[in-house]
């Protein structure tokens, strides 16, 4: 079943390969659209083709969905729990802090805040990324494609019940403004750069340690942890809440929250895309300089 | 460690051909009696493979330490959430720290046994999809067995230091008289939590057999009932907290039995027995998990792949 989607995935993108496509008709747009619509149909392509191998098994959505809900209420319950002690606690009202909760979840599954998920381990170790280095589209860039094309599944397929579930059972916030809604929109494509980056840095460790699942396991919670997805980092205490707040750990899960709550004492919308946008540019320099580093090094044994 | 490599596994399977005299026991004790032998040659097998890889993680020792040390720090940020919420709280729904601390550990410590030993299951998905899985089939040794360690981490072990340390200091600050009692309930709690945690663990990858690309979800699902195990019960609500604990039998792993160990009322009002019925429940979860997971491996197909 796998083998088809990917089959199917393939037939799709040498249909739009970037050379034929310009080749066939002139573009009434000029030079410019020409030159990017190739580009942007490789990428839909590989995106696609990404996203019909994560749907090619019902029961793995159906596993995932229900796992979650099951996280959705574990955590809304808690924090609830929390927020009915302490109201107003990190300037959130308890129907602010379930709000972030659902969402947060929402956001986590989405941009997988669990960790993984990026298949470079595994292929360093069996030899299979041999193929991936043949392929004329960039690693990064084919690695950053198919991450769109599995978050948009993930988002369709697992964060939308689960957090109508939790809409259902614990009442979602909207957005506290236009300004916070358009930032909020604003800051899903940085949170997904930032997520990736960070779990592709990992996943690039396999060229170097020959045992990346120690590796894997450790970043899986320090995401988990430092993101938000756990609890939000406004309420982790003095000098070690200002440093996780400040890790780009945070950018994935906590500042398009803070986006979205607008929390008393938050700081502006402008200011917390530019933090995202900061750790996005340094992460992808430093997923492009590893990636030619990784791939230099690289030998593989046997055939 | 680098001793003799000691009996292979051909030599430590029972004999085929039947003793003298269990031809003659009546049908249901003979078979209850093979059941036992079979139990008994899979556990060695079990041993034999996990001292294959503890060994063969002791090649590179350095690394080994390095490995075991990363797992058992990162433990630490749950302990550190728990720390967190009670920078700002005096109580999680009345419960203190200690309390709850004793919650955590006993429930995380059970978890990480389970996720020690049995917690490689989880890449069943993998060996199924790289088709690795069905050289499994054949071989004379047990499915649950290799599964459960053919990508055996020792460090995993590791896990387990931190959560202890946290009963024990947990049990040294909770105000109560620390009699044999509640020592042995203590300890039962924990033997049997694992062994409930194990079941859950085993049960939950027989999904796996059909959906082989759900690891991430089995293992959310995992952390999902660990995390349900580490804070009162009662935080959940009524209906929630009802239903972990009577139809997910998490409330068994410590909830229950630390009620009688912290000696407090039941805020769900359930009976008192059902505090010291976790070795029964254990039991239950265990033939529950069998049943998935024979179930599991007869719908097993290859992917072809």
């Amino acid at each position: 079943m796998r083998t088809g989607a990917h089959q199917a995935g393939y037939g799709r993108r040498d249909a739009a390969w970037p050379g034929r496509v310009a080749a066939a008709a002139p573009f009434p747009g000029g030079y410019v659209t020409a030159a990017l619509l190739p580009e942007a149909r490789s990428w839909w392509a590989v995106a696609a083709a990404s996203a019909r191998a994560q749907v090619a098994y019902r029961a793995t959505v159906a596993a995932s969905v229900l796992s979650n809900v099951t996280l959705t209420v574990l955590r809304g319950y808690l924090a609830l729990a929390v927020w009915t002690a302490r109201p107003g606690l990190a300037g959130y009202d308890s129907a602010r802090a379930v709000t972030f909760v659902v969402l947060g979840q929402a956001l986590t599954t989405t941009f997988a805040v669990f960790g993984g998920m990026i298949d470079v381990p595994w292929r360093v170790e069996s030899g299979a990324i041999v193929v991936d280095l043949a392929r004329p589209f960039g690693f990064l860039r084919w690695w950053l494609a198919r991450e769109i094309g599995r978050a948009a599944v993930f988002g369709v397929s697992r964060a939308v019940p689960a957090g109508l579930v939790g809409a259902a059972l614990f009442g979602v916030r909207p957005p506290g403004s236009a300004a916070a809604a358009l930032g909020f929109a604003a800051s899903l494509p940085l949170a997904l750069l930032a997520g990736f980056g960070i779990r592709y840095l990992v996943a690039l460790t396999a060229f170097w340690i020959t045992d990346v699942r120690g590796a894997l396991a450790v970043s899986s919670l320090a995401l988990m942890f430092f993101s938000g997805a756990v609890l939000p980092l406004t309420i982790f205490p003095g000098t070690f809440g200002a440093v996780a707040r400040a890790l780009p750990f945070a950018a994935v899960v906590q500042v398009p929250m803070d986006i979205y709550l607008r929390p008393r004492g938050g700081a502006g919308i402008g200011i917390q895309l530019a933090f995202q946008a900061a750790w996005v540019a340094v992460l992808m320099a430093a997923s492009h300089l590893a990636t030619s580093r990784a791939l230099r090094r690289l030998v593989v044994q046997g055939g | 460690m680098r001793g003799d490599p000691g009996p292979g596994l051909a030599d430590r399977r029972p004999d085929a051909t039947p003793r003298p005299g269990a031809a003659r026991r009546p049908g249901a004790i003979r078979r209850l009696a093979g059941l036992g032998g079979l139990l008994a040659a899979e556990w060695r097998a079990y041993r034999l493979l996990v001292r294959v890889a503890f060994r063969e993680a002791a090649q590179y020792r350095t690394s080994l330490a390095l490995r075991s040390l990363t797992e058992a720090v990162a433990t630490v940020l749950d302990l550190a959430t728990i720390g967190i919420l009670f920078a700002h709280l005096p109580a999680l729904a009345g419960f203190s720290l200690a309390e709850v601390a004793f919650l955590y550990g006993t429930s995380a410590l059970a978890f990480a046994v389970a996720e020690a030993f049995v917690g490689p299951v989880d890449r069943l998905g993998w060996h199924i999809r790289d088709g690795r899985f069905d050289v499994v089939l054949i071989r004379p040794v047990g499915v649950l067995v290799q599964t459960a360690t053919m990508a055996f981490a020792p460090q995993r072990v590791a896990r387990v230091a931190q959560p202890a340390v946290v009963v024990v200091v947990s049990a040294v600050a909770l105000p109560v008289q620390w009699g044999l009692d509640r020592i042995a309930l203590a300890s039962g709690m924990i033997v049997c939590g694992a062994l409930i945690a194990a079941s859950a663990f085993v049960a939950t990858a027989a999904v796996l057999f059909v959906a082989p690309d759900a690891t991430v979800a089995v293992s959310a699902s995992t952390q999902g009932s660990a995390l349900a195990a580490r804070y009162p019960m009662t935080v959940y609500g009524h209906h929630l907290a009802l239903l972990l604990t009577i139809v997910l039998p998490i409330g068994f792993v410590s909830w229950l039995p630390a009620l009688y160990i912290l000696g407090r009322p039941d805020p769900l009002g359930l009976p008192t027995f059902l505090r010291f019925a976790s070795p029964a429940v254990a039991l239950l979860t265990a033939g529950a998990a069998a049943f998935a997971w024979r179930a599991g491996v007869r719908r097993y197909r290859g992917t072809g792949s």
